[in-house]
């Protein structure tokens, strides 16, 4: 398969060694982590396991992995959807997340009533995104808090760019329909 | 009565690109452990705060500040007429900073640059031949800016950044008593100058939880050991900021060094 983030060297690594995969860590593990936490993994601290987990795991199997830096990233990615979606398996619902204020980044200018707002509003996107579908979620994680752009989502998860983009416009929408009314959001 | 108040979709996005979710220091202290770490530092531990670690910290806050202090605000208008720099009132200032950012400046360069290139959508301009000293240690793509930023570094500490972006409604944030000079870069209008917002309170901040965003007091320092390089070719913005190398030693670069290094950039 062809990774995310394409343009770069299509050069094929070896994962044998420690430091080519020290290396592949230290380049990696920030956006496995937030992909693991976008997908709703739970806490910070369950995010932070689940990326150390993912990390292990391809560790072990290593020596199986071939392809380049790009190819190596979709296969991190890949681990780490899959210890999630168990973990939702098991747990049979969304862990809860009471971390997310601890994750925005605020404008250092607004006052500290917009910066209330703000996070209280992006609190409840967070809510809300347990409304999607997975693939739904998942490709607003990869276009939005990873920063993919459509042609790569597209390339990770084997679906052509049209339809990324129209899963995009629906979930967009099915947030936008089904966001609370302000009497709903206070007494929710 | 039901009230509509639901957002649009530019709110929907801009809500999802401000979570920014970074792991906590107790995430790389076990890390640090893992067997690909092998070879590696052991971790701090906790009370311990070597010098060089401080300076290092301290640099790289320096850095951080300097970087996050942009602003696509006109108001360099009104004030003195420069091309790329927007020179507050006074020499002080708030700054908003994960303090992720603190304990592991060097954390979010974690791309290649092909990476970042993906994910700015633009190739990145890179100096043909790096200074003496300096090796590549990461890219990182800052997705508020639009910006690919380039991380080198010296074993002593230096460290030299080059950012470029698309923004050229960008201006970078100085001190009132900063004194910016106008450089030619390969024929270009540049703009130079020394001097970082420097932030005292580094070390306490350290001690706060990793993941919380804190707002920090910085103060303009025109002594400090850095220095800033500014221009624009086409509609690409560049800066280049160095840091932290210790004058006629290896690995330190002044004006004249930095314009050079701009100028081999392709």
């Amino acid at each position: 398969m062809t990774s995310p983030s394409s343009c770069s060297s299509e050069e094929i690594i070896s994962l044998r060694s420690t430091a080519a995969f020290n290396a592949l860590y230290r380049r990696t593990h920030q956006t496995v982590f937030r992909y693991i936490y976008g997908l709703g993994a739970g806490s910070t601290q369950d995010a932070e396991d689940l990326t150390a987990e993912t990390y292990i795991r391809a560790w072990q199997a290593r020596r199986r992995f071939r392809g380049d830096a790009q190819a190596a990233l979709g296969w991190l990615l890949r681990i780490a959807r899959n210890l999630v979606f168990d973990r939702f398996r098991w747990q049979k619902r969304q862990p809860k997340n009471d971390t997310i204020e601890t994750h925005i980044l605020h404008d250092p200018a607004a006052s500290p009533e917009a910066h209330a707002m703000y996070t209280q509003q992006v609190r409840l996107l967070w809510q809300q995104l347990n409304q999607l579908d997975r693939t739904q979620r998942e490709i607003l994680v990869l276009r939005y808090i990873l920063g993919f752009q459509v042609r790569a989502i597209g390339e990770y998860l084997e679906i052509k760019e049209n339809t990324v983009s129209v899963k995009i416009r629906r979930a967009l929408e099915k947030l936008r329909q089904d966001w609370p009314n302000d009497d709903e959001q206070q007494t929710g | 009565m039901m009230m509509s108040n639901k957002p649009d979709d530019n709110q929907i996005i801009d809500w999802l690109e401000s979570v920014r979710p970074t792991p906590g220091a107790e995430f790389y202290q076990k890390a640090a452990h893992q067997p690909w770490a092998a070879g590696e530092h052991p971790p701090r531990k906790a009370g311990f705060f070597p010098r060089r670690v401080a300076a290092i910290a301290g640099l790289a806050l320096l850095l951080v500040v300097v970087i996050s202090l942009t602003s696509p605000s006109l108001e360099v208008l009104a004030q003195r007429w420069l091309q790329f720099f927007l020179p507050k009132t006074s020499d002080q200032t708030t700054v908003q900073i994960p303090i992720s950012e603190i304990s592991d400046p060097a954390g979010r360069f974690t791309l290649t640059i092909a990476e970042a290139e993906a994910l700015a959508g633009f190739t990145a301009r890179v100096p043909a031949e790096l200074p003496s000293d300096f090796r590549f240690s990461g890219a990182a793509y800052e997705a508020e800016r639009g910006a690919i930023v380039l991380n080198y570094m010296t074993q002593s500490g230096g460290v030299l950044r080059i950012i470029q972006s698309r923004a050229v409604e960008e201006y970078q944030q100085i001190g009132a008593s900063a004194e910016v000079e106008m450089v030619s870069v390969g024929g270009l209008s540049g703009e130079y100058l020394r001097g970082a917002w420097v932030i005292p309170e580094v070390k306490s901040a350290l001690d706060t939880p990793a993941k919380t965003t804190l707002p920090l007091q910085a103060t303009w320092n025109p002594a400090a050991n850095s220095q800033m390089l500014r221009w624009q070719s086409g509609e690409m913005l560049f800066e280049i900021i160095v840091a932290g190398g210790v004058e006629n030693q290896p690995g330190y670069l002044d004006k004249e060094d930095l314009i050079a290094l701009a100028e081999q950039m392709h």
